[in-house]
Parts: structure tokens; C-alpha cells; sequence
């Protein structure tokens, strides 16, 4: 059992906690009636129950702060679908294009947690280096059969939608990881046993989203990249509507790590 | 190590939430007609269902982002960590331990990002400088036209509450918010940050008194008194008292 706070060096030395009620209530007691009978200590109180209040104070002036509309899901979504781990409905030519290769090429002021498009590199991890330079070989040979012009310019170029999913991830791109090193953020605390870590890239070559979240029903690569390459509408070679909307995805074999 | 804490007592259950943060913090958004708890909807979400993290990320984006907010400078930046927070939960949902709360997990990351990102910046987290040079801002909401002047008065100390706050090192930082921001209980704060129970009450102690120490300073500084250096090794991002 811990030893109550008597003197006046153990209550102030108990102030901080005491202010709050963090001290066990035994605890709790013997600082209250130590304090109502001694000004220097009722004084101290009174300043470090100041100085907590200016914090309760600030968590009462941003408690209604909020994201600005429309919320963080479009982002992720949109994210998500770049990234092929989700279908989108967007279109990925015309407009709908533009707009995601405007986001990819934008350079925001002040952002430190990543490169020019928040979480672009993250999905970056997921492509195996033999796989994305497969990638890149394919979505060439498609650029070639489908424009019919030799040095299509449509795969690899800088910013374009083609280069995600076709250029290799950049040595040593761990732009979202922390101090900690590859693997996740820094952790404080030690015992650190349910930190969350990225997934570590499989080594052997494998098609592209091999144990991503790819929709179900698109298991052939070529398909899926043909069916984001063509059609203004987002659709497939056939003209079908987005051939991706509304797909489920299916997850890769689940792995519990703890 | 770090505390299991069963299903039922979750930071929104009754054990979870201090009396005066219920009174502080307005009311999570409503769960959807039908949508489940969150276990549910990480069920539905690892089976494939879009609009289960949708609606995950909806349930919990504003606290998420008010957690994030309260430790990083700039709406912006908050924006960023959250959305990468939800970004790194979706990758690893087929991991997801059960024997957690989601919002334990969430809050973890979030926190987890916020301490990463002030490690990478300088100790004044009070303003944003842009690399194109552009001037540098106040981070926190200018006062709006035509509000009442006791509103900018409040405003202003939230802003100097906010900067007191940044030149605390991070570990502290993150406790101060968890436990007087939004109001977490010491154990739940525990499981979130990875750390004992103990180990948090005394950052919990040592955070508020230099908090204190801190704001007096600067109080003392500003009304042209004595201008005594910053407490020692433990405002300005240095880690040297952790036990």
C-alpha cells in the first residue's frame, strides 16, 4: 500500500495528480485534508489546478473541432482506389483522370508525413520490386498494343496514374515510416506488443496485388490494368459500365500476428 | 507491459470516461441504424464490405482527428496523420486483436504518427512555415469577424495553452491529451500508448507539473518579469525522463 501523503513536501509533491483525481482515494483524503488546513499547500494547489484547467480549457475550445467537410472517407476512398486495394467508381480517363493526376503532382506546404500526395507511398510497399517492374512490362506492352504507337509514353511517365502501378517502389521509400526504422512508427512505452506494422514485402516475385485486397472476380493482372486503361467511363474493353464497381474485394491469407 | 482490458469496458463504456469529460466533450456521432459495434463492423470489413470501414472511419474520423489536432499544429497536418492512421488500419484489419477495442488500436496509431511527426519538427510548433516561403501563420483559428471579445480572448489562450503544450516532449504531450483533452482514464490510456499503468500516472504527474512550470514562465515573461530558462531536460522534445 502506498504510503499516504502527510507532510507538506509529500502533498505538494502529490498536486499534480491530486488535481486531477489520480491519486488512489485513500490517497485523495489525506492530500484534501492536509490541504484545507495549510495556505502555502492550499496555495500550490490552487495554481496547479490552474494550470489544468487552461488544458480542460483547450479541450473544451477544440472539442467541436472536426475535420472539414466532407470527412476524411473520400480521401481514403480515393486512396484506397488508387491504390488499387478498393474498386472505384471514378473514372480514369477524362476528367476523373485529370483530377487524380492533378493530386498526385501537387505539392502541399507544410506537410512533413509524406511525399507530394499524402499516403502515396504506402501502397508503394505493397509492390514487390520484381513485381512492379513485371508491372511496368506489361502496362508497356498494353500502352503499345492499345495506342498502336511505338514509345507510348503512357506507362512510367512522372505523375501519371500508369506510373503507380507500373514503377517500382523508390529505394529506401519509407517517407510514412518513423524513427523507429522500416516496420511502423516510433513507440513509446516499452512492452510495445500490439504495435501495428506494415506488412513486409514478399520477397519471391508475384503478379501484381498478389495478397492485396483486389475485387473479386478480376484475379488476372492484364484484366484488371486493361480495365483501368480503357474506357472514359471507367469501364471495361467491352464498354460495360466500371467493370470495378461494386466489387467486393477479397482478402490475401490472413496472417494473426498476435 | 501493456493491459488487456476486455471488450465491455471500452473508452465509451462506463469505466472509460471521466465525469467532467462527459460534461467537456460533445457526444460521439451516431452509430448508423443497424451498423453494429465496431467488432462487427471489423468482421464485415475483413469479409470484403466497403461500407463497414466506411462506416467505421465515419464513427471515429472526428475524435480521431481532434486527437490528432490537439498534438500537431496545423489542421492540415491533423488531416494527414488521420487519414494515414485509417489508411495503415485498413492494411492491417486482417490483424486486428480482438481483445482490443478498435478505438484503442485507432487511438494508438494516431498517437503513434503524431509523436513521429514532432519528433521530425523543430521544438515551436506554433506556426507552420511554408517551403515556398509564404508568411507563417498561426495555426489555430484567427478570430472570426464580429465575434464577441471575451471569444478572441478565449481563442487566444487556447493558442497559447496550444504552444505551452508543443514544448512539452512528446510522451508527455500525448498523455496530457489523452487524459485532459479527451478525457481517457489512465488505463485506457495505457493500452494506447504501449506503456504500464504506472509509467502513465507519472507522466501524467510530471507533464501537468511542467506544464505549469512552463505556462508561469511564459506568463512571467510576458508581464516582463524574470526570464528563467525552460525546465531542464524535459520540455523541447527531450526524452530523458522516462522511467
Amino acid at each position: 500500500m502506498e504510503r499516504l501523503p502527510e507532510s507538506c513536501t509529500d502533498v505538494q509533491a502529490s498536486l499534480p495528480l491530486f488535481v486531477g483525481e489520480d491519486l488512489e482515494p485513500a490517497a485523495l483524503d489525506a492530500v484534501a485534508r492536509h490541504v484545507g488546513g495549510c495556505a502555502a499547500c492550499r496555495a500550490l494547489e490552487g495554481r496547479a489546478r490552474s494550470a489544468r484547467e487552461l488544458l480542460l480549457g483547450l479541450g473544451r475550445e477544440h472539442a467541436h473541432a472536426a475535420p472539414p467537410a466532407p470527412g476524411l472517407w473520400p480521401g481514403i476512398r480515393g486512396q484506397l482506389v488508387t491504390g488499387g486495394l478498393l474498386a472505384g467508381a471514378a473514372p480514369l480517363a477524362g476528367p476523373g483522370r485529370e483530377a487524380v493526376e492533378r493530386e498526385l503532382t501537387a505539392s502541399r506546404p507544410g506537410r512533413v508525413l509524406s511525399g507530394p500526395v499524402s499516403g502515396r507511398a504506402w501502397h508503394r510497399a505493397h509492390l514487390g520490386r520484381a513485381s512492379a517492374a513485371a508491372a511496368a512490362a506489361l502496362l508497356a506492352a498494353l500502352g503499345l498494343l492499345l495506342s498502336g504507337e511505338p514509345g507510348s509514353e503512357r506507362s512510367g511517365s512522372p505523375g501519371s496514374v500508369d506510373a503507380l502501378v507500373g514503377v517500382p517502389p523508390a529505394a529506401g521509400d519509407a517517407s510514412l515510416r518513423g524513427p523507429g526504422g522500416p516496420g511502423g512508427p516510433g513507440e513509446i512505452g516499452a512492452g510495445n506488443a500490439t504495435a501495428v506494422h506494415l506488412p513486409a514485402v514478399a520477397p519471391e516475385p508475384q503478379p501484381a496485388f498478389e495478397g492485396a485486397l483486389r475485387p473479386a472476380g478480376l484475379e488476372d493482372p492484364s484484366l484488371m490494368h486493361r480495365a483501368l486503361l480503357l474506357s472514359p467511363q471507367g469501364g471495361g474493353a467491352s464498354g460495360q459500365p466500371n467493370a470495378l464497381a461494386g466489387q467486393r474485394w477479397s482478402l490475401g491469407p490472413r496472417k494473426k500476428v498476435h | 507491459m501493456s493491459e488487456r482490458r476486455s471488450e465491455s469496458n471500452g473508452p465509451f463504456g462506463a469505466q472509460g470516461r471521466e465525469p467532467d469529460a462527459d460534461a467537456a466533450l460533445p457526444p460521439e456521432e451516431p452509430a448508423e441504424p443497424g451498423a453494429g459495434p465496431d467488432h462487427e463492423l471489423v468482421r464485415r470489413a475483413q469479409a470484403g464490405e466497403e461500407r463497414a470501414f466506411e462506416t467505421l472511419v465515419r464513427r471515429h474520423e472526428r475524435r480521431a482527428w481532434r486527437v490528432a489536432r490537439n498534438m500537431v499544429p496545423s489542421d492540415e497536418d491533423a488531416q494527414d496523420l488521420t487519414q494515414e492512421a485509417f489508411l495503415r488500419v485498413f492494411r492491417s484489419l486482417d490483424r486486428f486483436d480482438f481483445q482490443h477495442e478498435f478505438t484503442t488500436w485507432l487511438y494508438r496509431i494516431v498517437t503513434n504518427l503524431a509523436i513521429d511527426h514532432l519528433r521530425k519538427r523543430r521544438p515551436s510548433f506554433s506556426t507552420t512555415a511554408s517551403t515556398q516561403g509564404e508568411e507563417s501563420e498561426i495555426d489555430l483559428a484567427d478570430p472570426r469577424d464580429g465575434r464577441p471579445s471575451d471569444a478572441i480572448e478565449s481563442l487566444e489562450t487556447a493558442a497559447k495553452v496550444q504552444e505551452c503544450l508543443s514544448a512539452l516532449a512528446p510522451h508527455f504531450q500525448s498523455v496530457l491529451v489523452l487524459r485532459e483533452l479527451e478525457g481517457l482514464a489512465c488505463t485506457e490510456i495505457a493500452e494506447i500508448v504501449g506503456a504500464t499503468h504506472v509509467t502513465v500516472r507519472w507522466r501524467l504527474h510530471r507533464g501537468r507539473k511542467l506544464f505549469q512550470e512552463e505556462w508561469e514562465r511564459r506568463k512571467r515573461l510576458a508581464e516582463g518579469g524574470p526570464g528563467e530558462e525552460p525546465v531542464g531536460a524535459e520540455t523541447a522534445n527531450t526524452e530523458g525522463d522516462s522511467p
